[in-house]
């Protein structure tokens, strides 16, 4: 059974629209760079985290006290 | 007795001239071509007589020391022009004339929009050379587990979806540990500001204070939010940033970063 194709309305002052055609191709296209962008950023903040920890080992500090500065 | 109050006469009662005058003649409200025919009818006035002046439409009454106007806003000027526009309201000169005005301080509400299973809500010319500043309010509840709720800026129709948006924030989860942690801190070349963290069994309340959007100058952006989740979870967040670029923006976007928001938003002017 073919999936059920997302509807997607959109609000536009007091008109609630349905987006559909090149519109809600757009609209989904967007939200798909939005989310790869917003996924980069947290893969990058990760990245960030764990070299911090990486760092705070090297100085000896243990898990409990690298979780309390984190 | 001038004024004499409230009196219930018994049936067959013989009214006298005292009765009349006092509790008909100077608490009803009497009718003059204006304030001479009525100081030459009462030299002296009782206070809480009333007097309607034909020639000005005013009624007045005598409050002990002089004749004043009473509902000095029927003989204003806005409400006898229709002068009024939207947002203003009645303002007393603190001489017991009151008239239409623009208000000079405070808020004022500009729009409130509720939504409901919205992939986006927009809303169009809220922001204009009236106000500088801004504060919007909103409550949204989400469709799916682990969204955001994003804003955007917008003008003619169209929401900025450029890497232009700077924000860097700070969050304290409600787990007990009272850990403080750092949200976005390379704050550079984002598309959109973070309004709320939402989940689909909770609201999330923002404050955001927008800093001269409408001015062809580099917006600001300050959101508090808090989020919780049942009785336990939830999340305490400032984010603080700004556009990267001077665009004027007439109104904005919110919007989920998947499945649908439900809520309101309310926008108000902050006066100058």
């Amino acid at each position: 059974m073919a999936k059920k194709e997302e509807q997607i309305f959109i609000g536009i002052d007091d008109q609630v629209i349905e987006l559909t055609g090149a519109d809600k191709e757009a609209f989904l296209e967007q939200r798909a760079k939005d989310q790869a962008e917003f996924e980069a950023f947290k893969e990058q903040q990760e990245a960030q985290k764990a070299l911090k920890v990486s760092a705070y080992k090297k100085l000896g500090l243990t898990e409990a006290e690298i979780n309390a500065i984190l | 007795m001038a004024g004499a109050g409230f009196r219930t006469f018994a049936a067959g009662e013989v009214l006298t001239a005292s009765n009349v005058n006092t509790y008909l003649m100077e608490q009803s409200i009497m009718n003059f071509a204006g304030t001479a025919a009525r100081s030459s009818a009462i030299s002296s006035p009782s206070e809480g007589m009333f007097a309607y002046l034909q020639d000005t439409n005013t009624l007045t009454f005598y409050n002990g020391s002089a004749w004043v106007n009473a509902g000095s806003a029927i003989a204003g000027t806005a409400l006898s022009s229709g002068t009024a526009t939207s947002g203003q309201v009645l303002t007393a000169n603190g001489s017991g004339a009151v008239t239409f005005s623009t208000p000079s301080s405070g808020l004022t509400l500009i729009n409130t929009t509720s939504f409901s299973g919205v992939a986006s809500q927009s809303i169009n010319d809220v922001f204009s050379a009236t106000y500088n500043n801004y504060k919007i309010f909103t409550s949204v509840e989400s469709s799916t587990t682990g969204q955001e709720c994003r804003m955007r800026m917008r003008v003619s129709g169209a929401d900025n979806t450029n890497n232009n948006y700077q924000w860097a924030g700070w969050f304290i989860p409600f787990n007990g540990t009272a850990t403080v942690g750092g949200e976005n801190t390379n704050p550079v070349g984002q598309s959109w500001f973070n309004v709320a963290d939402i989940e689909n069994n909770g609201k999330s309340h923002s404050d955001i204070t927008l800093f001269s959007p409408f001015a062809t100058e580099k917006t600001g952006c300050i959101t508090h939010q808090i989020f919780r989740q049942g009785t336990t979870n939830g999340y305490a967040e400032t984010h603080c940033g700004g556009m990267d670029v001077t665009t004027s923006y007439t109104g904005l976007t919110i919007y989920a970063s998947s499945g649908t928001l439900t809520g309101t938003i309310s926008i108000y002017g902050v006066n100058k």
